[in-house]
């Protein structure tokens, strides 16, 4: 699909992405992501809850709402359709929708955008006649034997014999029109709302003020709402978790002294503390987790279990980081690089994980330094020769290392080396590993 | 000191696909440079840069080895070297077995492969070095030296490594325990170091990686280029460079030595060559010439016969005759073209129908004895049924005989920038972005431009890389594909010659070496080429015959027919082989052609180098007698005078160098292929210093001389020679007379020869009913699958017009229909004719079965109901009550007459819009003209082509259709600029514009574009674009 702007330059979906471009040469693309259609469809049926408890899905992007059994409670056809659709829109979301007695009439409808309000049969029967035959999304196959029946609107569809419609078409067209039009039941799945409410929402781009989380927090709490209302809890204890660019994550833990289940109280609370709240790094997703629920009877539960703490090694480091500070502790990983000073790299451990490196495959016969300096140092040269604590005899042949051009000249690389590195010993025994380039002889490392 | 010599016997170039990071030219001059004794070019499993480096080796006056190298399947890497003849025949029927028993590009080698095949071991007369790797063991070395006794050495490759010395001593220790020499070599992937960046990118290529992880599998340095000997002998014991010597010595082969031997089965055994060429000639000229062979005639057989025989080019004469024989045996048309193709001993052959005293040209002007160049023949074929021209061949010569000429494919921009990109980690999305962004006209120096749009800086570091890489890697070798139609036959054993190897078609092998490779060894091809025209020929002479009761061949076309150029001369074109295109429909009214050299001279003068060179419009002048010839000098005059004193033909070209500039007809040859070139290689220079100076010794005119020089220059890769064009004239000619005089016959063989030519279906039936031609719908109960002229002269569209209507279902109606008459109904269609639901469907979306059901709705409706279902219900025809739809629309049978058939018979699309169109006051095309010269107007129609030609700078030209025939719209650059989305986007696009009007030349020169695609509705039309 394309957005307002794409269109205006004359993009439109099912266009070979080469002719787009020819198009507009500055348009940005993404790649469809159902699985992330199919996360958000099931937390709007969630936060749809607050409506009804009866949510069915009909992936991948429409939703339906059974409203009959609660227009009392919301006042009417007219308030229930305002209230969704004013909530959709606080969620950035524009639906097309429409409300008719069959639930496949409704879908249809929806799809045309037209918002019908179809009370009664005899009104939905009106609207659904006018229906193009595209409506119902039927197999390409389907629609194009319509067409060439000259066939355009359901109305006309429904007037031919549905005999010979079924030779031609198959069952499915014909039984649709018979669920649409309300002639045969059609039940629907009903929504399973999850045991345990967790969500996570990814922004559309990096939040660095504390208060530009508040839209972000409002969807979430929405969602909550619907999902508790739908459940018949309430929650008493909540986190909000903020994952900041750098892949940590703050926690924001947000207690309830009564059970809560209001969308306003939530989000006062809410307010008060992203008010209060400094972000130590930039956020790029924002998710809530409800930890403590109660039923509407008082009943409380803890949702989830201790997590299995971390042994040997892994608890070791914890206390290192715990004494030494984060930055201090450190894990060398082995990188598969020919320059010697990026064949390794220093990781966070919490970053590095519990991973065990893999050492990736390097000549077996490297001779390499235990120690390597953090920069290369300087030489001095007397009588033609490198001078390190007294002159340095070689005593091995060159190894050259010319490698790395890929990142010279960026910021912080390494960038391309050219080398001759040698084995060298000074005059009090000391072994060294130096090398000679374009800018004369340097020291790089030590052997224990 | 003295510097040690110092030959390298390991050398791969970038024909080692995406291993070797440089040309073979490229390490041929910088082993020069470097002062080498030889070089050993020995790239993977391939022989394919051996031709190239032969010669850039003969130019550098360096010796070069011919060598290979080949690891086993089990790790055993080693590197043959050609002895001798011998050699070289085994190594390359050892690359052959290799690469014949694996997939297109890849080769697996056993190590039996390499058991003894004679006393003298395996693979005799090759040298071999065997590359040990870390786990080489001594059983290793006996294993190999048992079977390369006594010319097999150990090969110490030193790279300045983590311990070059342990490693020397380890394979000293290695040849002591088994008895092998030991020798340097240098596993040289690159000439200079400068392209380790190169390599190292080639390497994450082939291991699809990036350089960023490609890690330890990169080379740590730059060492295996071709090293100072200065280098070396730091590196190196002397006694180990001092073998490489020793060796190079030993291999004395040089592709000069490559004989070829013609197959020997073209001449019947009591023949010689000789005589059977002259048998047949006689025999052809008899055929030719029935009331006698006429003097002239029988001198230039004369003389050409011994020209042959001097040049013992009989065989390749009788190789030609042999597959033209076949073709006409089965059926199949085809015409020779080509310099040795325009003798009279090919008219006489049949090989051509040019006949070479109508074209006025002489057989010496092609082929020559001081050239010395293989004679050239390239012979067109029907394009549908080639492929059993190639089986022939096949089945003739066998496999192990015959092999397709290799194309070399290279890198260009587009695949440049998507490889080096992906190889600096860019992402598939970017990478995309860019090149799909370069739209097909974009040069290389607006890349930046290109890069800077899609918001990548071309000065940043890694964009800079980007752009610097792909520019290194353009024009390096890719892989090897097959040729369009080069056979090669050979008396023994091919594989001995050049090793063979398989292509992505299972029945299709090809050779190493491309066309030029073969043009420097010596090598002749036979072309097999394929050309629709001439199965459109075929069909339009099977129709005459079958009209006329007597046979029509291509020669009973009545030559010279004044109404045939009078058509042309009004541009009315369409359809008709090569001057159909817009450029030369605009050239056919200002050259006017009234025999058939002026035809000769259209094909070839419509064409990029004329045009570049500017020779197009004092050609035209002096012939139209606007500007007078100026007399240079008799010889000079002699050479141009047929084209009125302008070079249009390359063969001109060569012949004013050498008569002007005194050069030798060798460099002549050289001229012309550097010609070829010098778009990519840019080496013209020192032939034009030549031409000059030459010009200058002549006496001639220096304005003159330079006017020449340009139009050398200009000429380019894209001078076309006369030989061709006479060929193509003489096809011009018979589908223009066809055309002429019986447009129906025309329009059949042409939509049935689809797809070909610059035509849709569409055009080529709406230029036929103007012509009078009375065009009948595709209908059930008349059409057979191809169009057929009916017996009141009208043509009956065919089945295979409907999109996706299968030829079999075709074939089965066809027969039902001459069992029992025609059908009665759908059903009885459905049942007799044994359609299924999708045949049915594809007949009533056509709108073919309106004389069984009526209107297209009714038709679909009885369709979809009357398949067989092939079950016990069969043929129980479920009782239906009539159901009436209302009939559709103009509109809505247009919409799908142009979904199923890409055309219409009916109104055009436009006479429904003419109304609207009028209102905003857009003129039809047919009235265009009549507002005159300079005159501002609007036309709109349907975008039919679009075409950027490579000489005009920038334009792109839209050809609109209305209901009353083609507008020509021109588009400058910046308005294309502009306006690229109504360029590219719109089906049905207006154009506010000013006329430009040139005798009959009628152009719309545009100012603004609108899109009014929307009128159409869902008109959905088709646009063919030229590149």
């Amino acid at each position: 699909m394309a957005d307002a702007e794409a269109m205006a330059a004359g993009i439109v979906p099912g266009q070979k992405l080469s002719t787009a471009l020819g198009l507009l040469p500055g348009l940005a693309t993404f790649e469809r992501d159902t699985a992330r259609e199919q996360q958000a469809l099931e937390s709007l049926a969630c936060w749809a809850g607050r409506f009804t408890p009866t949510v069915s899905l009909a992936p991948p992007n429409e939703l339906l709402l059974e409203i009959g059994g609660c227009l009392r409670l919301f006042g009417g056809i007219q308030a229930i359709v305002s209230a969704v659709a004013a909530g959709c829109a606080e969620q950035a979301y524009t639906p097309g929708w429409a409300v008719a007695p069959t639930a496949l009439a409704a879908r249809w409808l929806a799809r045309q955008g037209s918002g019908a309000l179809c009370a009664d049969l005899t009104s939905l029967h009106a609207a659904l006649s006018a229906l193009p035959c595209s409506a119902p999304a039927w197999a390409v196959e389907v629609n194009g034997r319509l067409e060439s029946f000259g066939v355009r609107q359901l109305g006309a569809l429904r007037a031919m014999p549905a005999a010979g419609l079924r030779r031609r078409l198959g069952n499915e067209p014909v039984d649709d029109l018979a669920r649409a039009w309300g002639e045969i039941p059609d039940p629907q799945l009903a929504f399973v709302f999850p045991e345990r409410f967790a969500l996570n929402l990814e922004l559309p781009s990096r939040v660095e003020q504390a208060e530009a989380l508040l839209f972000a927090g409002q969807r979430l709490f929405a969602t909550l709402a619907g999902w508790l209302s739908a459940r018949q809890l309430r929650v008493r204890r909540c986190t909000l978790r903020l994952t900041h660019d750098d892949g940590e994550a703050s926690d924001l833990s947000l207690g309830f002294a009564e059970p809560a289940s209001e969308e306003g109280r939530f989000l006062r609370l809410l307010r008060e503390h992203l008010g209060r709240l400094v972000l130590r790094a930039p956020v790029e997703a924002v998710g809530l987790l409800a930890d403590e629920v109660t039923e509407s009877q008082g009943h409380s539960a803890h949702l989830f279990d201790q997590a299995p703490e971390g042994e040997g090694t892994l608890a070791c480091l914890e206390r290192l980081r715990a004494r030494l500070g984060t930055e201090a502790v450190q894990v060398l990983l082995p990188v598969a690089d020919h320059r010697p000073e990026c064949a390794s790299s220093a990781q966070d451990v919490a970053s590095a994980g519990t991973k065990t490196p893999t050492r990736p495959a390097s000549p077996a016969s490297h001779v390499r330094p235990l120690w390597l300096l953090p920069a290369p140092q300087a030489l001095s040269e007397q009588a033609g020769r490198p001078y390190w604590h007294g002159p340095l005899r070689l005593l091995s042949r060159p190894e050259r290392l010319e490698s790395g051009w890929w990142d010279e000249g960026e910021q912080g690389a390494a960038g391309d080396v050219r080398r001759d590195y040698f084995v060298a010993r000074n005059p009090q025994g000391q072994w060294a590993w130096i090398f000679r380039d374009a800018g004369g002889w340097f020291l790089h490392g030590l052997f224990a | 000191m003295s510097l040690p010599a110092y030959a390298e016997l390991h050398c791969l170039s970038n024909f080692s696909f995406l291993r070797g990071a440089s040309h073979p030219d490229e390490l041929i001059e910088q082993a020069r440079e470097q002062g080498y004794a030889a070089l050993a070019l020995t790239d993977e499993c391939s022989l394919a840069g051996i031709v190239r480096a032969h010669q850039a080796a003969k130019a550098a006056g360096l010796k070069l080895l011919v060598g290979s190298e080949m690891t086993t399947v089990d790790g055993l890497k080693l590197v043959f070297l050609a002895r001798n003849r011998e050699g070289y025949g085994n190594l390359s029927a050892l690359i052959t077995l290799a690469r014949r028993r694996a997939d297109k590009g890849s080769y697996t080698l056993h190590r039996h492969d390499l058991n003894a095949v004679s006393p003298s071991g395996a693979v005799p007369d090759c040298l071999v070095l065997w590359v040990p790797d870390e786990q080489a063991s001594i059983e290793q070395g006996h294993w190999l030296a048992e079977r390369f006794a006594g010319r097999l050495w150990i090969a110490v490759e030193l790279h300045a490594g983590p311990d070059d010395g342990a490693r020397l001593a380890d394979l000293q220790a290695l040849g002591q325990a088994c008895g092998l020499p030991l020798v340097a070599s240098g596993d040289v992937h690159m000439h200079v170091r400068a392209r380790r960046p190169v390599q190292d990118v080639l390497t994450a290529l082939r291991l699809k990686t990036t350089v960023f992880e490609a890690g330890y599998v990169l080379f740590p340095n730059a060492e295996r280029h071709l090293r100072s000997r200065l280098r070396l002998s730091r590196l190196y014991p002397a006694e180990l460079l001092a073998e490489t010597l020793r060796i190079a010595e030993q291999c004395t082969f040089s592709l000069d030595e490559l004989r070829y031997e013609y197959p020997e089965e073209i001449v019947p055994a009591e023949h010689t060559p000789t005589s059977w060429l002259r048998q047949e000639t006689e025999r052809g000229l008899v055929e030719r010439y029935p009331q006698g062979v006429p003097d002239d005639v029988r001198q230039r057989v004369e003389h050409e016969l011994a020209l042959i025989a001097d040049l013992k080019y009989e065989a390749y004469f009788l190789t030609v005759y042999d597959i033209v024989c076949h073709a006409r045996e089965i059926g199949v048309l085809c015409q020779g073209r080509g310099s040795a193709a325009n003798s009279t001993v090919c008219f006489a052959l049949g090989i051509t129908e040019v006949d070479p005293a109508r074209a006025a040209m002489l057989f010496e002007r092609f082929i020559s004895k001081e050239r010395g160049e293989p004679p050239d023949i390239d012979v067109d074929f029907e394009h549908e049924r080639r492929d059993e021209i190639i089986a022939y061949i096949y089945r003739k010569y066998g496999r192990e005989r015959t092999a397709l000429a290799a194309a070399l494919i290279t890198y260009r921009t587009k695949g440049a920038l998507r490889d080096a990109g992906r190889a600096l980690g860019f992402d598939a999305a970017r990478i995309d972005a860019l090149t799909a962004s370069l739209a097909w006209w974009d040069k290389r120096e607006q890349l930046p431009a290109r890069f800077a749009e899609q918001g990548l800086d071309p000065d940043s570091p890694r964009v800079a890389k980007w752009l610097w890489l792909a520019e290194q890697l353009r024009g390096f070798p890719r892989h090897l594909t097959q040729h369009v139609g080069g056979f090669v036959m050979s008396r023994g054993p091919l594989a001995r010659l050049v090793p063979v190897e398989n292509t992505a078609m299972p029945e299709r092998t090809v050779i190493q070496w491309d066309k030029d490779d073969l043009d420097a060894v010596g090598l002749m091809k036979v072309d097999v080429l394929a050309l629709g025209m001439l199965s459109a020929l075929r069909r339009m002479l099977a129709m005459l015959s079958g009209r006329s009761g007597r046979e029509w061949r291509l020669r009973d076309i009545p030559s010279e027919d004044p109404a045939t150029y009078a058509m042309l001369c009004r541009a009315d074109s369409m359809g008709v082989f090569q001057v159909e295109s817009r450029a030369q429909m605009s050239m056919l009214p200002r050259l006017r052609p009234r025999r058939y050299y002026d035809l000769v001279v259209e094909v070839a003068l419509v064409r990029p180098g004329p045009i570049q060179g500017d020779m197009v419009h004092p050609y035209l002048k002096r012939r139209q007698g606007r500007e007078r010839i100026e007399q240079i000098s008799p010889a000079v005059d002699a050479v141009l005078a047929r084209t009125y004193g302008v070079p249009i033909f390359q063969e001109q070209v060569m012949q004013l160098a050498i008569v002007a500039a005194d050069f030798t007809p060798g460099e002549a040859d050289q001229l012309r292929r550097a010609m070829a070139a010098w778009r990519r290689k840019g080496n013209l220079q020192k032939y034009q210093d030549k031409l000059r100076a030459g010009m200058a010794t002549n006496g001639l005119p220096a304005e003159f001389a330079e006017r020449i020089v340009q139009q050398i220059q200009g000429f380019g890769e894209y001078g076309f020679p006369e030989s061709h064009a006479a060929s193509f004239a003489l096809l011009v000619y018979a589908s223009a007379w066809v055309k002429r005089h019986h447009p129906a016959i025309f329009l059949c063989a042409l939509l049935n020869s689809q797809p070909m030519g610059f035509y849709s279906p569409s055009m080529l039936i709406q230029d036929a009913q103007r012509h009078g031609v009375n065009v009948l719908p595709v209908d059930a109960n008349a059409s057979t699958w191809d169009s057929q002229v009916d017996t009141r002269g009208a043509v009956r569209l065919g089945l295979r017009e409907i999109s996706g209507f299968s030829p079999v279902a075709a074939e089965r109606m066809v027969l039902a229909r001459q069992a029992a008459g025609p059908f009665a109904n759908v059903a009885d269609l459905a049942a007799r004719a044994g359609l299924n639901r999708r045949d049915l469907d594809r007949l009533a979306a056509a709108d073919a079965l309106a004389s069984l059901a009526g209107h297209r709705r009714q038709a679909s409706w009885a369709a979809t109901a009357a398949v067989v279902q092939g079950d016990l219900f069969d043929g129980i025809a479920p009782s239906e009550p009539v159901l009436d739809l209302p009939a559709p629309g103009e509109g809505e049978n247009l919409v799908a007459d142009y979904r199923n058939l890409g055309f219409t018979l009916r109104r055009h699309p436009l006479a429904l819009l003419r109304a609207q169109l009028q209102q905003r006051r857009f003129v039809p095309a047919g009235e265009l003209a009549q507002a005159g010269h300079r005159a501002l107007v609007r036309a709109a129609g349907i975008v039919v082509g679009r075409q950027r030609p490579g000489t005009a700078t920038g334009i792109v030209f839209v050809t609109l259709e209305d209901e009353t025939g083609l507008t020509n719209v021109v588009v400058h650059p910046q308005l294309v600029e502009r306006q690229r989305r109504e360029l590219l986007g719109a089906s049905l696009l207006g154009v506010f514009g000013q006329l430009q009007v040139e005798g009959q030349v009628v152009h719309l020169v545009a100012k603004r574009l609108v899109d009014l695609s929307a009128w159409l509705g869902r008109l959905e039309t088709v646009s063919r674009d030229f590149h």
